[in-house]
Protein backbone atom coordinates (compact mmCIF):
# COMPACT_ATOMS: atom_id res chain seq x y z
CA UNK A 1 0.00 0.00 0.00
CA UNK A 2 1.72 2.87 -1.35
CA UNK A 3 -0.01 5.23 1.51
CA UNK A 4 1.36 2.92 4.49
CA UNK A 5 5.13 2.69 3.33
CA UNK A 6 6.49 6.23 3.30
CA UNK A 7 10.19 6.89 3.11
CA UNK A 8 11.81 7.81 6.29
CA UNK A 9 12.38 11.20 5.31
CA UNK A 10 8.99 12.17 3.40
CA UNK A 11 7.41 10.79 6.57
CA UNK A 12 9.32 13.99 8.75
CA UNK A 13 7.95 16.55 6.19
CA UNK A 14 5.32 15.25 5.83
CA UNK A 15 4.20 15.03 9.26
CA UNK A 16 6.06 18.63 10.26
CA UNK A 17 3.64 20.44 7.47
CA UNK A 18 0.38 18.23 7.38
CA UNK A 19 0.19 19.23 11.47
CA UNK A 20 -2.79 20.87 10.97
CA UNK A 21 -4.70 18.12 9.60
CA UNK A 22 -4.01 16.54 12.74
CA UNK A 23 -7.82 16.69 13.98
CA UNK A 24 -9.44 15.62 10.92
CA UNK A 25 -7.14 12.44 11.38
CA UNK A 26 -8.43 11.52 14.73
CA UNK A 27 -11.75 10.71 12.98
CA UNK A 28 -10.21 8.48 10.38
CA UNK A 29 -8.44 6.39 13.09
CA UNK A 30 -11.86 4.70 14.83
CA UNK A 31 -12.50 2.82 11.59
CA UNK A 32 -9.03 1.87 10.59
CA UNK A 33 -8.40 0.66 14.11
CA UNK A 34 -11.86 -1.11 13.93
CA UNK A 35 -11.20 -2.92 10.90
CA UNK A 36 -7.93 -4.02 11.08
CA UNK A 37 -6.94 -4.26 14.95
CA UNK A 38 -3.73 -6.41 14.37
CA UNK A 39 -2.58 -3.31 11.79
CA UNK A 40 0.76 -2.57 13.77
CA UNK A 41 2.03 -5.99 13.47
CA UNK A 42 2.83 -6.32 9.79
CA UNK A 43 4.32 -2.28 10.26
CA UNK A 44 6.89 -4.02 12.50
CA UNK A 45 9.44 -3.02 10.25
CA UNK A 46 8.72 0.44 10.31
CA UNK A 47 9.78 0.61 13.96
CA UNK A 48 13.27 1.60 14.00
CA UNK A 49 12.93 4.70 11.58
CA UNK A 50 10.05 6.14 13.95
CA UNK A 51 11.65 5.00 17.30
CA UNK A 52 14.78 6.84 16.15
CA UNK A 53 12.17 10.05 15.51
CA UNK A 54 10.99 9.91 18.64
CA UNK A 55 13.90 9.18 20.74
CA UNK A 56 15.61 12.70 18.61
CA UNK A 57 12.68 14.89 19.76
CA UNK A 58 13.89 14.74 23.54
CA UNK A 59 15.49 12.36 25.50
CA UNK A 60 12.87 12.93 28.54
CA UNK A 61 10.04 10.64 27.03
CA UNK A 62 10.27 6.91 28.51
CA UNK A 63 9.60 3.54 26.32
CA UNK A 64 6.21 3.42 27.40
CA UNK A 65 5.39 6.80 25.89
CA UNK A 66 7.95 6.16 22.71
CA UNK A 67 6.23 2.08 22.16
CA UNK A 68 2.81 4.79 22.31
CA UNK A 69 3.74 7.63 19.83
CA UNK A 70 5.32 4.65 17.43
CA UNK A 71 1.50 3.02 16.60
CA UNK A 72 -0.05 6.95 16.31
CA UNK A 73 2.04 8.00 13.59
CA UNK A 74 1.74 4.84 11.92
CA UNK A 75 -1.58 5.52 11.58
CA UNK A 76 -1.27 9.03 11.17
CA UNK A 77 1.15 8.63 8.25
CA UNK A 78 -1.56 7.17 6.36
CA UNK A 79 -4.51 8.83 7.58
CA UNK A 80 -3.21 12.11 6.82
CA UNK A 81 -2.82 11.07 2.94
CA UNK A 82 -6.02 9.37 2.61
CA UNK A 83 -7.94 12.39 4.50
CA UNK A 84 -5.55 14.82 2.60
CA UNK A 85 -6.89 13.82 -0.79
CA UNK A 86 -10.06 12.58 -0.33
CA UNK A 87 -11.47 15.24 1.96
CA UNK A 88 -10.54 18.25 -0.27
CA UNK A 89 -11.56 16.58 -3.17
CA UNK A 90 -14.77 15.42 -2.10
CA UNK A 91 -16.25 18.67 -0.46
CA UNK A 92 -14.83 21.49 -2.77
CA UNK A 93 -13.80 19.45 -6.11
CA UNK A 94 -10.68 22.34 -5.87
CA UNK A 95 -7.56 20.65 -8.01
CA UNK A 96 -4.19 22.11 -8.19
CA UNK A 97 -3.26 23.34 -11.85
CA UNK A 98 0.64 24.24 -12.41
CA UNK A 99 2.73 25.13 -15.91
CA UNK A 100 5.74 23.65 -16.70
CA UNK A 101 8.33 26.37 -16.07
CA UNK A 102 5.84 28.36 -13.97
CA UNK A 103 6.44 28.29 -10.07
CA UNK A 104 3.31 29.73 -8.62
CA UNK A 105 0.02 27.27 -9.29
CA UNK A 106 -3.62 28.05 -9.20
CA UNK A 107 -6.53 26.04 -8.35
CA UNK A 108 -9.55 24.90 -10.14
CA UNK A 109 -12.84 23.76 -8.98
CA UNK A 110 -13.73 21.27 -11.57
CA UNK A 111 -17.25 20.69 -10.49
CA UNK A 112 -18.15 24.21 -11.46
CA UNK A 113 -17.20 22.79 -15.45
CA UNK A 114 -19.92 20.89 -17.31
CA UNK A 115 -17.21 19.71 -20.14
CA UNK A 116 -13.53 19.91 -21.07
CA UNK A 117 -14.09 23.36 -22.98
CA UNK A 118 -15.28 25.39 -20.07
CA UNK A 119 -12.04 23.98 -18.19
CA UNK A 120 -9.73 24.79 -21.13
CA UNK A 121 -11.36 28.58 -20.94
CA UNK A 122 -10.79 28.95 -17.47
CA UNK A 123 -7.47 27.90 -17.57
CA UNK A 124 -6.78 30.15 -20.89
CA UNK A 125 -7.50 33.01 -18.55
CA UNK A 126 -5.45 31.97 -15.85
CA UNK A 127 -2.01 30.95 -18.12
CA UNK A 128 -2.77 32.40 -21.86
CA UNK A 129 -0.48 35.51 -21.32
CA UNK A 130 2.29 33.03 -20.63
CA UNK A 131 2.30 32.46 -24.47
CA UNK A 132 2.21 34.31 -26.89
CA UNK A 133 -0.25 32.79 -29.47
CA UNK A 134 -2.49 31.63 -26.09
CA UNK A 135 -2.99 27.51 -24.79
CA UNK A 136 -5.31 26.51 -27.00
CA UNK A 137 -5.63 23.23 -24.97
CA UNK A 138 -7.83 20.26 -26.74
CA UNK A 139 -6.84 22.03 -30.31
CA UNK A 140 -4.28 19.91 -32.78
CA UNK A 141 -2.72 22.77 -33.27
CA UNK A 142 -1.78 23.69 -29.83
CA UNK A 143 2.18 23.74 -28.71
CA UNK A 144 0.48 22.44 -25.07
CA UNK A 145 -1.25 19.87 -23.70
CA UNK A 146 -3.65 19.30 -20.30
CA UNK A 147 -2.22 16.21 -18.43
CA UNK A 148 -3.77 14.96 -15.17
CA UNK A 149 -2.69 12.55 -11.98
CA UNK A 150 -5.63 10.64 -11.42
CA UNK A 151 -6.32 8.39 -7.68
CA UNK A 152 -3.63 5.92 -9.23
CA UNK A 153 -1.25 8.40 -9.05
CA UNK A 154 -0.38 8.22 -12.63
CA UNK A 155 -0.42 10.96 -15.16
CA UNK A 156 -2.61 10.82 -18.27
CA UNK A 157 -3.57 12.98 -20.82
CA UNK A 158 -7.05 15.00 -20.13
CA UNK A 159 -9.67 14.43 -22.58
CA UNK A 160 -9.29 10.58 -23.28
CA UNK A 161 -12.19 9.75 -20.98
CA UNK A 162 -15.75 11.23 -20.36
CA UNK A 163 -16.00 14.15 -18.30
CA UNK A 164 -17.78 12.46 -15.57
CA UNK A 165 -14.96 9.87 -15.14
CA UNK A 166 -12.38 12.76 -15.40
CA UNK A 167 -13.79 14.65 -12.53
CA UNK A 168 -14.28 11.53 -10.54
CA UNK A 169 -10.56 10.97 -11.08
CA UNK A 170 -8.38 13.97 -11.37
CA UNK A 171 -6.33 14.84 -8.52
CA UNK A 172 -4.01 17.78 -10.06
CA UNK A 173 -3.77 19.40 -13.17
CA UNK A 174 -0.40 19.88 -15.09
CA UNK A 175 -0.40 22.04 -18.34
CA UNK A 176 2.55 20.76 -20.40
CA UNK A 177 4.27 21.44 -23.87
CA UNK A 178 3.04 18.96 -26.23
CA UNK A 179 6.91 17.47 -27.23
CA UNK A 180 7.62 17.32 -23.48
CA UNK A 181 4.49 15.38 -22.95
CA UNK A 182 5.49 13.03 -25.39
CA UNK A 183 8.70 11.77 -23.43
CA UNK A 184 7.38 10.36 -19.69
CA UNK A 185 5.20 8.39 -21.70
CA UNK B 1 8.71 49.39 -6.90
CA UNK B 2 6.68 48.87 -4.03
CA UNK B 3 9.78 49.21 -1.02
CA UNK B 4 7.80 50.86 1.56
CA UNK B 5 9.09 51.22 5.36
CA UNK B 6 6.56 49.11 7.77
CA UNK B 7 5.08 51.12 10.69
CA UNK B 8 6.64 50.28 13.74
CA UNK B 9 3.69 50.42 16.29
CA UNK B 10 2.33 47.34 14.00
CA UNK B 11 6.08 45.82 14.88
CA UNK B 12 5.63 46.31 18.28
CA UNK B 13 2.37 45.23 18.67
CA UNK B 14 3.05 42.15 17.04
CA UNK B 15 6.22 41.55 19.20
CA UNK B 16 4.50 41.82 22.21
CA UNK B 17 1.42 39.79 21.21
CA UNK B 18 3.59 36.72 20.03
CA UNK B 19 5.67 36.82 23.94
CA UNK B 20 2.87 35.62 26.07
CA UNK B 21 1.93 32.86 24.03
CA UNK B 22 5.31 31.25 24.39
CA UNK B 23 6.05 31.52 27.78
CA UNK B 24 2.22 30.08 28.28
CA UNK B 25 2.35 27.11 25.60
CA UNK B 26 5.49 26.15 27.68
CA UNK B 27 3.82 25.82 30.58
CA UNK B 28 1.34 24.20 28.93
CA UNK B 29 3.53 21.78 27.58
CA UNK B 30 5.06 19.83 30.61
CA UNK B 31 1.43 20.10 31.74
CA UNK B 32 0.32 17.59 28.72
CA UNK B 33 3.36 15.40 28.59
CA UNK B 34 2.09 14.29 32.20
CA UNK B 35 -1.85 13.64 31.34
CA UNK B 36 -0.62 11.82 28.17
CA UNK B 37 1.88 9.84 29.97
CA UNK B 38 -0.74 8.39 32.43
CA UNK B 39 -3.16 7.59 29.55
CA UNK B 40 -0.59 5.96 27.25
CA UNK B 41 -0.54 2.39 29.24
CA UNK B 42 -4.34 2.05 29.78
CA UNK B 43 -4.55 2.95 26.10
CA UNK B 44 -2.24 0.72 24.56
CA UNK B 45 -3.28 -2.38 26.59
CA UNK B 46 -6.37 -1.70 25.91
CA UNK B 47 -6.25 -1.46 21.58
CA UNK B 48 -3.94 -4.42 21.64
CA UNK B 49 -7.21 -6.72 23.54
CA UNK B 50 -10.17 -4.74 22.84
CA UNK B 51 -9.67 -3.39 19.33
CA UNK B 52 -12.76 -1.01 19.55
CA UNK B 53 -13.18 0.17 22.58
CA UNK B 54 -14.77 3.69 21.89
CA UNK B 55 -14.94 4.15 25.55
CA UNK B 56 -11.14 4.04 26.22
CA UNK B 57 -10.52 5.48 22.32
CA UNK B 58 -12.18 8.65 23.33
CA UNK B 59 -9.94 9.52 26.19
CA UNK B 60 -6.74 9.08 24.03
CA UNK B 61 -8.57 11.37 21.30
CA UNK B 62 -9.47 13.86 23.75
CA UNK B 63 -5.53 13.87 24.95
CA UNK B 64 -4.05 13.86 21.49
CA UNK B 65 -6.29 17.35 20.56
CA UNK B 66 -4.72 18.94 23.25
CA UNK B 67 -1.16 17.75 22.24
CA UNK B 68 -1.77 19.01 18.57
CA UNK B 69 -3.60 22.18 19.94
CA UNK B 70 -0.23 22.96 22.06
CA UNK B 71 1.96 21.64 19.31
CA UNK B 72 0.23 24.34 17.27
CA UNK B 73 0.77 27.09 19.57
CA UNK B 74 3.97 26.15 20.45
CA UNK B 75 5.27 26.26 16.47
CA UNK B 76 3.38 29.03 14.86
CA UNK B 77 2.41 31.16 17.79
CA UNK B 78 -1.34 30.98 17.46
CA UNK B 79 -4.06 30.40 20.04
CA UNK B 80 -7.59 30.17 19.34
CA UNK B 81 -8.72 33.27 17.38
CA UNK B 82 -5.53 34.00 15.67
CA UNK B 83 -3.46 32.85 13.30
CA UNK B 84 -0.38 34.26 12.38
CA UNK B 85 1.50 33.67 9.36
CA UNK B 86 4.92 34.74 7.61
CA UNK B 87 5.14 37.33 5.00
CA UNK B 88 7.99 38.64 2.76
CA UNK B 89 8.03 40.75 -0.12
CA UNK B 90 10.21 40.01 -3.04
CA UNK B 91 13.07 42.58 -2.80
CA UNK B 92 12.54 43.11 0.68
CA UNK B 93 14.67 42.20 3.21
CA UNK B 94 12.49 42.34 6.69
CA UNK B 95 9.67 40.44 6.98
CA UNK B 96 6.20 40.33 8.26
CA UNK B 97 3.72 38.49 10.48
CA UNK B 98 0.12 39.01 10.04
CA UNK B 99 -2.99 37.78 11.47
CA UNK B 100 -5.40 36.07 9.13
CA UNK B 101 -8.57 35.33 11.58
CA UNK B 102 -8.28 38.95 12.26
CA UNK B 103 -9.41 39.95 8.76
CA UNK B 104 -12.69 39.54 6.83
CA UNK B 105 -11.60 37.96 3.82
CA UNK B 106 -9.75 38.67 0.78
CA UNK B 107 -10.32 42.08 -0.01
CA UNK B 108 -9.54 42.87 3.37
CA UNK B 109 -6.16 41.10 3.36
CA UNK B 110 -4.71 42.67 0.46
CA UNK B 111 -5.48 45.93 1.41
CA UNK B 112 -4.01 45.02 4.78
CA UNK B 113 -1.03 43.78 2.79
CA UNK B 114 -1.01 47.23 0.43
CA UNK B 115 -0.88 49.57 3.55
CA UNK B 116 1.66 47.32 5.36
CA UNK B 117 4.35 47.50 2.02
CA UNK B 118 3.48 50.27 0.10
CA UNK B 119 2.37 47.79 -2.81
CA UNK B 120 -0.17 47.64 -5.42
CA UNK B 121 -0.66 43.82 -5.23
CA UNK B 122 -2.43 41.67 -7.89
CA UNK B 123 -4.31 38.40 -6.53
CA UNK B 124 -6.45 35.88 -8.58
CA UNK B 125 -9.87 37.86 -8.51
CA UNK B 126 -7.85 40.95 -10.19
CA UNK B 127 -6.16 39.15 -12.65
CA UNK B 128 -8.20 38.91 -15.84
CA UNK B 129 -8.62 42.26 -15.75
CA UNK B 130 -5.12 42.87 -17.16
CA UNK B 131 -3.96 44.84 -14.08
CA UNK B 132 -1.03 46.63 -14.22
CA UNK B 133 0.12 45.86 -10.94
CA UNK B 134 3.65 44.95 -10.50
CA UNK B 135 3.40 42.29 -7.69
CA UNK B 136 1.20 39.13 -7.18
CA UNK B 137 0.32 37.61 -3.91
CA UNK B 138 0.94 33.75 -3.45
CA UNK B 139 1.14 31.62 -0.64
CA UNK B 140 3.00 28.28 0.31
CA UNK B 141 0.69 25.24 1.29
CA UNK B 142 0.80 22.40 3.49
CA UNK B 143 2.55 20.36 1.17
CA UNK B 144 5.05 23.06 -0.22
CA UNK B 145 3.44 24.34 -3.28
CA UNK B 146 3.60 27.87 -3.89
CA UNK B 147 -0.47 29.02 -5.43
CA UNK B 148 -1.75 32.41 -6.16
CA UNK B 149 -4.11 33.58 -3.06
CA UNK B 150 -7.46 33.92 -4.03
CA UNK B 151 -8.43 30.83 -5.96
CA UNK B 152 -10.28 29.11 -3.30
CA UNK B 153 -12.74 29.81 -0.86
CA UNK B 154 -11.70 31.98 1.61
CA UNK B 155 -12.31 29.07 4.49
CA UNK B 156 -10.52 26.84 2.79
CA UNK B 157 -8.05 29.23 1.84
CA UNK B 158 -7.14 29.01 5.61
CA UNK B 159 -6.84 25.86 5.88
CA UNK B 160 -3.85 25.41 3.76
CA UNK B 161 -2.17 28.62 4.09
CA UNK B 162 1.46 28.14 5.65
CA UNK B 163 3.10 31.64 4.58
CA UNK B 164 2.68 34.52 2.22
CA UNK B 165 4.71 35.79 -0.25
CA UNK B 166 4.51 39.10 -2.46
CA UNK B 167 6.23 38.08 -5.90
CA UNK B 168 7.40 40.01 -8.95
CA UNK B 169 4.45 40.27 -11.34
CA UNK B 170 6.51 38.79 -13.93
CA UNK B 171 8.21 35.58 -12.20
CA UNK B 172 5.33 33.63 -11.19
Amino acid sequence: MYCSDPPHPLHLVASDKQQKDHKLILSWKKPTMDSDPLGVFPNSPKYHPYYSQTTEFGGVIDLGLSLRTIQHEIYHSSGQRYCSNEGYRRKWGYVKVTMDGLVVGRKVCVLDHGSYSTLAHQLEDMFGMQSVSGLRLFQMESEFCLVYRDEEGLWRNAGDVPWNEFIESVERLRITRRNDAVLPF
Amino acid sequence: MGRGRSSSSSSIESSCKSNPFGVSSSNTRNLSTDLRLGLSFGSSSGQYYNGGDNHEYDGVGAAEEMMIMEEEEQNECNSVGSFYVKVNMEGVPIGRKIDLLSLNGYHDLITTLDYMFNASILWAEEEDMCSEKSHVLTYADKEGDWMMVGDVPWEMFLSSVRRLKISRAYHY
